[in-house]
């Protein structure tokens, strides 16, 4: 063989093996982790998709089987490689019912609380009749998915709370590179404070507000340690417990935490690739709908650390202003605004923002 | 029939009731015995009150005649068929 042959071969032989490291390191950074919020009215519903793996934490009541199994069918889910139930209260192990009837499922990972219901005695019985590993969850364990991603059990602690199904909720923690989920179930403020006290490290991106948003959880200093750029609610629209407070969404105001509800956004998908992430959204907010363009769903993306966002939130048609102390919003030159004190004075960057707080148009300059 | 109560929020009382717990009724605490708590098991006893129904109905038909007989001769804007 001539020498210029062999050079050419060699060439071509290193080319191809760079070829195919850039394909393989293609594959691998392309390689997303989403995490849906699923719109089941009143109740929680998460799923978790990896590399081909899935997790379903909770599935709502027991009407909504059938709304999270046709999610799950239109996300190519054929089988659950674990099922997570945050807590036995029906309007989070309630669908749960359909999936372990109709979904293959490998293992599933429960609070280890009892409770009285039938529903939780069905949920029970299925699992023996499936005969499916059973698992109960306490702080300490991992998750051993997909070695690129790391899953938590950051609650509940052992012993037990006493007497308190929410505050024993399974809560994870994910984390696929910089990027980090923290996923609280219905656990409240006691829970929250023994998170504190753990040594845990709750520093998170992204936020699965604990219980519906409620007064009884989302405390100002376990937010202050949790920093969540983005926070999600899973609620019901108009539902009859005032979930989510006032209280809550302004605390988590105040932590800059960008706010998305099932009930204003319908299903809400967070895609990964462990550097940035955007999220998805099924539904605008009623009061954005006519200021963005003709799209159904929006997208936003942001970079994780510094303010580089690379693209802006779908809408922005503020500033808008309100009182802490009314629920409506305003444009800055209504009448209205002139009445509020300084102390009191709220500016949102836009209605949706605002609509995200809880607050209403005014009747008076009738902000878009 | 028997009851569940499947958690408290707020101050309601969830219960679960009916074949498989299909049904969910948001009841007050306030109205609950005192002393109920998330995991209990209630029992609910209705019963049809049919003294009560017929003296109800009794009094708002009583109140109609008497009305009726009040504006005799005055139909005001009201017409005739």
């Amino acid at each position: 063989m001539k020498k210029s042959n062999l050079k050419w071969l060699l060439k071509v032989a290193l080319l191809s093996v760079l070829t195919a490291a850039i394909a393989a390191a293609t594959v691998s950074a392309s390689e997303n982790l989403t995490v849906h919020f699923l719109d089941v009215g009143q109740g929680d519903s998460e799923l978790v998709q990896f590399n081909g793996k899935n997790v379903l934490i909770d599935a709502g009541t027991q009407d909504m089987g059938p709304r999270v199994e046709s999610y799950l069918k239109n996300h190519g889910v054929s089988s659950l490689d674990l099922l997570v139930a945050t807590h036995p209260h029906e309007d989070h192990i309630g669908g749960l019912l359909d999936i372990l009837n109709d979904f293959g499922v490998k293992q599933v990972l429960d609070s280890g609380q009892t409770h009285t219901s039938q529903t939780f005695e069905n949920y029970l019985n299925l699992i023996d009749r499936k005969n499916i590993p059973f698992e109960t969850a306490e702080r300490g364990q991992t998750i051993n998915l997909d070695p690129a991603i790391k899953i938590e059990v950051l609650s509940p602690p052992i012993p037990l709370f006493p007497d308190d199904l929410n505050q024993n909720s399974i809560v994870l923690k994910i984390t696929y590179n910089k990027v980090s989920f923290l996923l609280m179930g219905d656990a409240g403020i006691e829970a929250e404070k023994s998170l504190l006290s753990s040594g845990s490290n709750l520093d998170s991106d992204i936020l699965k507000v604990g219980h519906h948003g409620s007064s009884s959880a989302s405390s100002s200093s376990f937010l202050a340690r949790v920093k969540p750029a983005i926070s999600i609610i899973e609620v019901g629209a108009g539902n009859d417990y005032g979930h989510p407070t006032k209280k809550t969404l302004k605390a988590l105001q105040s932590t800059g935490s960008k706010v998305y509800r099932t009930d204003l956004n319908g299903n809400i998908a967070v895609t990964t690739d462990g550097q940035k992430y955007t999220i998805t959204t099924e539904k605008q907010s009623w009061n954005t709908a006519s200021t963005v363009s003709k799209d159904t769903s929006s997208a936003t993306t942001w970079t994780t650390g510094t303010a580089s966002s690379t693209t802006a939130a779908a809408s922005s048609n503020g500033p808008f202003v309100g009182s802490a102390k009314s629920d409506k919003y305003h444009y800055p030159s209504c009448s209205a605004v002139k009445k509020i004190k300084s102390a009191n004075l709220v500016t949102f960057s836009s209605s949706a923002d605002a609509r995200a707080q809880g607050y209403v148009p005014c009747g008076i300059c009738h902000p878009q | 029939m028997k009851a569940v109560i499947d958690r408290i929020e707020n101050e309601i009382a969830v219960l679960l009731i009916g074949e498989e717990e299909k049904t969910r009724v948001n009841f007050p605490i306030s109205l609950l015995p005192e002393g109920c708590r998330e995991s209990d098991v209630l029992n609910i006893s209705i019963e049809r009150d049919t003294t009560a129904t017929q003296q109800a109905k009794e009094r708002t038909s009583s109140l109609m005649e008497k009305l009726k007989k009040k504006n005799q001769g005055k139909t005001g804007i009201i017409q005739g068929p």
